[in-house]
């Protein structure tokens, strides 16, 4: 009974420390500019949507609508202009990086099985299903 | 057993420093084997904490008495149910949940975040597992609840078995003080999750609002959990402690309150800085104090600096926490000192009169409010180290402050969501708020007429009033919208649409909870009480009731022998009621206890208390509370922790199509 | 410093002078705040005892309680020196007290002129129960 414990023990302890002997690779933090764009892309959108919404309910007044409303659209043009420049370059490495190492791992674990490349998204650099259709984690279009 | 559960409960210790140490070599390294490494040890010291917890059952379901922490918590007559929660009924007990709760929300954030969020998820375990550090070695080292019972035989230590154990404090056998200490504690521990991802993002410089979304349930979870344990507690205090009220401004009640004012203030502010990138020095800074003023709570319970009626007594751990709280001041000041210039706002204030002005004066009031109550509690403490008196400050003083704030708090709740971001236009307002206002004033003429003459209740019910009134409109109005819009009956366009911004809504539902319970606190102006000794057949008057005591009972069972007066509650000479206020004497902790006894309605309870024996012993003393709306306050947290829920839904998408 | 700015300055800072007025003006020494002070602390305040509301802590005088109808007298002591409790307040007397047992209590009041206390609340403190010994072990 007691043999069994400490078994069961050692065995718990070989699988914590075991990641540590594997041979890994490392990762690629996402560029800081990517991310503080898409942070301000989100803040100007959810800006619109408030707006919008405060001038449904009669909070503001035509006049002011339009002019919040309209430098508000502009800044979501200049913020989507340089995520556009800023996208191709920077991230490629790090997707590069985070699918050659996503798929040594499901090369080894399942060999002639379909092998599920996981989707990283452009926007956030958050890994997502092969099939998934949007981003779980900012809900940007994946292709 | 004893021995399995002391075993596992000090592998808890290595755990954690292991996973304290490569989270932090993850994070400078990044490699991927290093984090995977740390979330396992998460794993595992959520496993090993699990079996202590366990053990611990099982020596407490079958009574072992060679165990100190059983034989001075439970007895063999204690019913199995009060001796499984008697788990988090004593001071070593409870710290070991406090440590299993830690490791249960590492180990979720672990899992939570094993695909995600690689470049903060280092920092964030490093800074969970260092707390699980602090815990294992107060409950391995100091204060173990598996450690044995002693006993001095000539000149040797000796093992001993107790006969029976001393049972469970009376005061905590109560259905509501099962569940109080656990939620309050998964309060306080929550308010890590957010603290760990905040001090991440200060490790790692990426202070945009990523860890605040990340983080967005945990911080709601928390702070819903602290409101309801905290009404629970006064719950708790109101049924068992037999004084006729729920919150006595007590340095305990203080310290739970204390994080949950800097958390409310937090979700508050971080729409400042969602929506105008501002205040993220202040945003930190909330979180920060939050988690802090959790383990000072935790602290104040279990030092003895200071005293109270729910503290445990002095546990000997003042100093290790005094360490450990030090600590974390000094890390989390430097490092947000150290990044004090990337955190510059974006943008901002432009009008006094709009939203962003309404959430930045709410946080001002908050922050007082706190320091108010920091202040008050430690009084004691302050006033002994300049002064050489120790000076206690009582209810008034804490009423005279929280008073006006609470109501200008709660008038900003009216106020505030009617704003739009910013600017206002005076027009505009003029429309939002006129009728409200003119309705809240006609509701002081009328109290007025009825000769209602207290300038406070007066001001708080107009307030009140107008607060309803603003948020039953926001959901009229939305729906009616919406209703243009799409077609759909009222109804269903009122539920799409709060399902379509839960966040909006379920604040709106926890502002209009709010309201509820300071109908509930005002309550307290109006309260009138009686003190009467009775014999068999005397009878006595409270405001329009009157009492009869018919019979005076004695009776008893093997946990505890009582003493019952019925008592008859008349009004206009229609029989209302029989209340049974009781006194008990427990006899494994030779203890009495008080059990009164409450007539609930939505205008106002009526609560009893027997509160002694008259010297011949025929006749009884009796306590008769008259307090007006309480069962708001109960009715309010209800209501608030619905709203919690409500708001922790994800938003209803529509194919439409639209901003988000 | 610009004119925006200027008026979140004016507005935030009428609410703090407020809020400090309030704390400083809630200090009074006759109500809302009490001095801790133990049995024998007392007799050397003197004279300035009276105008101020204390909180004195001591043990229960065994078997010193006299209660008569809905009043209620004790002594409380600290070594040699000993004080006269009177009850006049509302609440229920706690559940601890009674004559047989070892207390140690805190009354909050203030002292008369004739060296009785008037107390207002009672807490009564068991002297460590839960600590106590445990008698008759099996061994």
């Amino acid at each position: 009974m007691s043999y069994l414990a400490y078994l069961t023990g050692l065995a718990f302890l070989v699988w914590i420390v075991m990641p540590l002997f594997k041979k890994d690779s490392t990762w690629v933090s996402l560029h800081m500019e990517v991310e503080e764009l898409a942070e301000r892309k989100q803040r100007v959108y959810g800006n619109i949507a408030d707006l919008e919404f405060d001038f449904a309910m009669g909070r503001l007044s035509e006049k002011d609508f339009k002019t919040i409303r309209t430098s508000f659209l502009s800044e979501a043009g200049r913020v989507m202009e340089k995520l556009e420049n800023q996208k191709s370059s920077k991230l490629m490495d790090r997707i590069q990086n985070d699918i050659e190492y996503l798929g040594k791992k499901k090369k080894k674990k399942k060999k002639g099985s379909k092998i599920q490349t996981a989707v990283f998204c452009t926007e956030c650099g958050t890994e997502n299903l092969a099939k998934a259709k949007f981003c779980m984690k900012c809900g940007k279009g994946l292709s | 057993m004893a021995d399995l559960g002391n075993i596992l409960l000090f592998f808890l210790f290595p755990v954690s420093v292991f996973t304290a140490l490569t989270a932090l070599a993850a994070g400078v390294t990044k490699r991927r084997g290093l984090l995977e490494a740390a979330r396992r040890g998460a794993y595992a010291a959520f496993a090993v904490t699990t079996l202590a917890v366990l053990a611990l059952e099982y020596l407490l379901v079958t009574s072992d008495f060679s165990i100190e922490y059983v034989a001075s918590n439970t007895n063999f007559a204690l019913p199995l149910f009060y001796k499984i929660v008697a788990l988090w009924a004593g001071h070593n007990g409870s710290l070991l949940l406090w440590t299993w709760i830690v490791t249960i929300f590492s180990a979720i954030v672990a899992y939570q975040h094993r695909h995600k969020n690689n470049d903060l998820m280092p920092y964030v375990l490093f800074v969970m597992a260092s707390t699980m550090v602090f815990f294992s070695i107060l409950s391995v080292f100091i204060s173990n609840p598996f450690q044995t019972l002693y006993q001095e035989f000539g000149n040797t230590l000796q093992e001993f078995t107790a006969r029976d154990g001393h049972g469970l404090n009376p005061l905590l056998q109560h259905p509501a003080m099962i569940i109080h200490p656990p939620i309050l504690f998964i309060g306080y521990v929550g308010s890590v999750v957010p603290f760990a991802f905040a001090i991440a993002a200060l490790i790692t410089g990426k202070l945009g609002a990523g860890w605040i979304h990340t983080t967005r349930r945990w911080a709601l979870t928390t702070w819903g959990f602290l409101a309801v344990g905290i009404v629970l507690g006064g719950k708790w205090a109101y049924v068992e402690l037999g004084w006729g009220g729920y919150w006595a401004w007590d340095p305990v009640e203080n310290a739970s309150l204390l994080p949950w004012l800097t958390s409310t203030a937090y979700l508050h502010s971080v729409m400042i800085q969602e929506r105008k990138g501002m205040l993220k020095i202040w945003n930190m800074a909330l979180v920060i104090a939050t988690y802090l003023l959790s383990i000072f709570g935790t602290f104040l319970t279990r030092s003895g600096i200071v005293s109270s009626v729910h503290a445990f007594a002095n546990s000997g751990l003042g100093p290790a926490f005094a360490i450990f709280l030090s600590m974390g001041i000094i890390f989390s000041v430097t490092l947000l000192l150290y990044r004090r210039k990337d955190l510059k706002p974006d943008e901002e204030m432009e009008s006094l009169v709009s939203r962003e002005s309404g959430f930045l004066f709410n946080n001002l009031l908050f922050l007082l409010a706190t320091i108010a109550v920091l202040w008050g509690t430690m009084f004691p403490v302050i006033s002994e180290l300049f002064t050489g008196d120790q000076i206690t400050v009582g209810p008034p003083w804490f009423n005279n402050i929280m008073i006006p704030i609470g109501l200008a708090l709660l008038l900003l709740t009216g106020v505030g969501p009617l704003l739009a971001w910013r600017h206002t236009s005076v027009e505009t307002l003029k429309r939002s708020f006129g009728w409200p206002i003119l309705g809240s004033f006609i509701l002081v003429v009328v109290l007025l007429a009825f000769g209602m003459r207290d300038g406070w209740a007066l001001g708080s019910f107009a307030i009140s009033f107008f607060v309803m009134w603003t948020i039953v409109v926001e959901f009229v109005k939305g729906a009616n919208i919406r209703k243009k819009n799409s077609g759909e009956n009222f109804l269903v366009a009122m539920y799409m649409l709060s399902r379509k911004n839960t966040r909006r809504y379920g604040g709106y539902l926890i502002h209009a909870a709010m309201v509820v319970m300071f109908i509930g606190f005002t309550g307290n102006a109006f309260n009138s009480e009686t003190r009467a000794e009775v014999g068999e057949g005397d009878s006595f008057d409270l405001g329009p009731y009157t009492f009869n005591a018919i019979k005076i009972t004695e009776d008893q069972n093997e946990n505890y022998s009582s003493q019952t007066l019925e008592l008859e509650m008349y009004r206009n000479d229609r029989l209302i009621d029989v209340i049974t206020p009781e006194k008990r004497f427990y006899f494994a902790s030779e203890q009495p206890s008080t059990e009164v006894d409450i007539y609930s309605t939505f205008r106002e309870d009526i609560y009893a208390v027997l509160s002694g024996m008259s010297n011949d012993g025929t006749k009884v003393i009796v306590q008769v509370y008259r307090n007006p709306f309480v069962t708001m306050v109960w009715i309010g947290a209800f209501i608030l922790g619905i709203g919690t829920l409500f708001a922790m839904l994800p938003n209803l998408r529509e194919s439409k199509g639209g901003a988000e | 410093m610009n004119n925006k700015k200027l008026k979140f300055v004016i507005g935030s800072l009428v609410i703090i002078v407020a809020v400090i007025v309030l704390a400083i003006q809630g200090m009074k020494e006759d109500t809302t705040m009490s001095y801790s002070k133990s049995v024998s602390e007392v007799q050397l305040l003197g004279s300035r005892a009276y105008a101020l509301t204390l909180k004195v802590n001591g043990d229960l005088k065994k078997g010193s309680i006299v209660r008569n109808n809905l009043d209620l007298d004790f002594v409380i002591t600290e070594g040699n020196s000993e004080l006269s409790i009177h009850y006049i307040g509302k609440d229920p007397i706690p559940d601890t007290f009674n004559n047989d047992m070892d207390a140690e209590v805190i009354v909050s009041g203030k002292l008369q002129q004739d060296g009785v206390f008037n107390a207002e609340r009672i807490q009564a403190k068991c002297a460590s129960k839960y600590e106590a010994d445990y008698s008759s072990p099996e061994v």
